[in-house]
């Protein structure tokens, strides 16, 4: 596998008046190129901090990264300058599209005003060759009637068209890396579906990597190849999709399916706030877990491998898989 | 079968398009356009459709925060569009409602304590004793621990803070509660623990509930029978599992196939309907879903589908199902 960005023992910690608090434990995370990986977990499981680690953009003074590498093609990100990270990687060669397509754009500016402000800085495109640009752009986001959007102001545009700005903002730069923080959050299942095979299909014809989080377990199977599970900053479960859902592993991935609903007959069944007090050793999750044992607060527990490139943090899991 | 609780009968609600032109005619937002629904005591509706259907005019409706246009809104047998101010006050008690968001839906400034006390000091006359011994069984009541009764909502959690607004809701004992996307800004593992208590409320208090949400995983869940809209009107009406299991109307079935679940690993699996909900101003003639439709035939563009009655209490507005359609015999795909 062509490795594009690989994660490596990252900790990355919060200063808060309490002293710091750990935001993100990363053991190991890898993305090939041309693969999409999910990220599934609650808010504050530390998937938007990732996210935000990758790109440089960490508030400087309230965040502390311990330790640990985020290469980018070969790169340690870390080890970059802010100039650097600017002119090469953010925004041209790693995207980011985030939430809240609401107020993502700004509403005193045209999209071609936004769209060619980012083009004409990183690809230095001017006058009528940054018209073309942004209008193939559009195109390429399926906006019908491209030339007129550019025109036209984020309030003009529905919900679904301005997400479609929004990725085509992302990607106008040739991107190889693409972040999608809940890009269709709030948007009507009917649009969703629209967006999601947008970023298919722009996935596979440019071959983009795309790391795609959401808090849904539900939503990332569709488009993801592989999914990642994360609970307190922490990866506790990792691999194909389908082995994930199917055949999970940790506990807190089993809270998250079986807390989705389906049938009304069904009782749903839901893992507690907290069945015991919370510790600072062991494994992050025994507060909450229906299965924690003693042993649990021993040690906080690495990925085991349980078959081909799925891995998870319980130390109830024997190698090969069994409980 | 009882009386029902909510009748609504042919409601309508116009909004007027502020115009440049001095003597052009006046153009109308037609939001909601001639809306029939009964809803039986105890029962649970899910009230389904895009943005711009008229799901939340219709509910805005309900509650007389807005005013309707034309039809009836009968609430008990008393009709709600008629109401003078203080029968509506009245009134209102029975109505409660609980809002998409519950962090802008509850005063920042205000001690739990007063926000679930607000419509108790409103309408009845209690003592501090009698008032914080209420709002405490309240709490209780939504699984909040009595202490709550002193902070302030940024100190909870988005399901938490959803709860004391639950609290809110039920302070005065409503009969009809409207939950407009309860669940929307919590995420999964919370959103299990309100369904779950919401389901249980509803049973101990023999509620009766108008819940919009665009998951239709939460409305299926929790509804027994499900409306669907759009532009408007009324396109689709049944028990929740026949609408899920088997959908008569293309757009029914359109947002059915569009919802990403566990058990879909391709996108290949979710169906896109094309373009978007058309404007509510001058809406398509004929059936106003045949610009989106799938199997649109010429009869579509000409003619409005009249609601047809397919089973108990089935029913759909789609020229497909009429009995002199070849297509309909054949049964739609």
């Amino acid at each position: 596998m062509n490795t594009l960005l690989e994660i490596k023992n990252l900790k990355i910690n919060f200063k808060t008046f309490e002293g710091e608090k750990q935001a993100l434990d990363i053991e190991h995370l890898q993305l090939g190129r041309g693969e999409t990986l999910g990220l599934v977990g609650e808010s504050g499981a530390g998937k938007t901090v990732l996210a935000l680690a990758v790109l440089g953009l960490l508030p400087a003074g309230q965040s502390v990264i311990h330790s640990g590498e985020i290469r980018f093609d070969g790169e340690d990100l870390l080890q970059k300058s802010r100039r650097e990270l600017e002119e090469n990687y953010r925004g041209r060669r790693i995207a980011m599209i985030f939430q809240d397509p609401m107020s993502t754009l700004n509403p005193v500016f045209t999209v071609g005003q936004q769209l060619g402000n980012v083009i004409q800085r990183h690809r230095g495109l001017k006058g009528a060759d940054l018209k073309n640009a942004s209008i193939q752009t559009l195109e390429l986001v399926r906006l019908s009637d491209a030339e007129s959007a550019l025109q036209k102001y984020p309030h003009e545009l529905s919900g679904g068209q301005r997400q479609r700005v929004i990725i085509a903002i992302a990607l106008s730069c040739g991107a190889e890396l693409l972040i999608a923080d809940e890009p269709t959050r709030n948007l009507d299942v009917t649009i969703q579906a629209g967006i999601l095979k947008l970023m298919d299909e722009l996935q596979k014809t440019l071959g983009l990597s795309v790391l795609f989080i959401a808090n849904n377990m539900g939503l990332v199977n569709v488009i993801c190849k592989h999914i990642g599970v994360l609970y307190r900053g922490k990866v506790v479960e990792l691999g194909p999709s389908r082995a994930v859902i199917e055949n999970h592993k940790h506990p807190y991935t089993e809270a998250l399916i079986s807390a989705i609903p389906r049938e009304k007959s069904e009782k749903l069944k839901f893992a507690a706030a907290s069945l015991r007090s919370e510790t600072k050793r062991g494994c992050p999750y025994y507060a909450r877990c229906p299965l924690a044992v003693e042993s649990c607060l021993e040690q906080n527990p690495n990925l085991i491998p349980i078959s081909d490139g799925h891995r998870a943090a319980c130390i109830l899991l024997r190698e090969g898989g069994g409980r | 079968m009882n009386a029902p609780l909510v009748k609504l009968e042919g409601l309508k609600k116009y909004f007027p398009v502020r115009s440049d032109k001095l003597f052009s005619e006046k153009e109308w937002i037609k939001a909601v356009d001639g809306v029939y629904l009964e809803i039986q005591p105890g029962e649970v509706i899910g009230l389904v459709g895009e943005s711009g259907c008229g799901k939340s005019t219709l509910v805005n409706l309900l509650l007389r925060l807005e005013e309707a246009t034309e039809g009836k809104i009968w609430f008990d047998e008393t009709d709600l569009t008629h109401l003078s101010q203080e029968a509506l006050r009245k009134t209102r008690r029975d109505i409660q409602m609980v809002f998409q968001d519950p962090f802008w839906s509850l005063n920042p400034r205000l001690l739990v304590r007063d926000i679930v006390g607000e419509p108790l000091t409103v309408y009845l006359k209690l003592s501090q004793t009698q008032l914080v011994e209420k709002v405490q069984s309240l709490l209780e009541m939504v699984g909040l621990p009595r202490e709550s009764l002193y902070h302030y909502p940024h100190e909870f959690s988005s399901g938490q803070r959803q709860r004391i607004a639950i609290a809110r809701a039920l302070a005065l004992e409503p009969r009809l509660v409207v939950l407009d996307e309860p669940t929307s800004a919590i995420d999964i593992l919370s959103q299990a623990q309100i369904l779950d208590l919401l389901m249980q409320i509803k049973r101990n208090l023999g509620l009766t509930y108008i819940l919009i949400s665009h998951d239709l995983s939460v409305v299926h869940y929790l509804s027994d029978r499900i409306v669907v809209m759009y532009l408007g009107k009324v396109v689709e009406e049944g028990e929740a599992d026949t609408i899920f299991n088997s959908p008569r109307h293309p757009y029914t079935q359109a947002l059915l196939n569009a919802i990403p679940d566990i058990t879909k690993y391709s996108l290949d699996d979710l169906q896109t309907l094309e373009g978007s909900v058309p404007s509510a101003i001058n809406p398509p003639s004929g059936c106003r879903f045949h610009t989106r439709c799938p199997m649109a035939m010429e009869v579509c563009r000409r003619e409005e589908p009249v609601m047809l009655k397919l089973g108990n209490s089935h029913r759909a507005a789609c020229h497909l199902l009429q009995s002199n359609n070849p297509k309909a015999k054949r049964g739609i795909p």
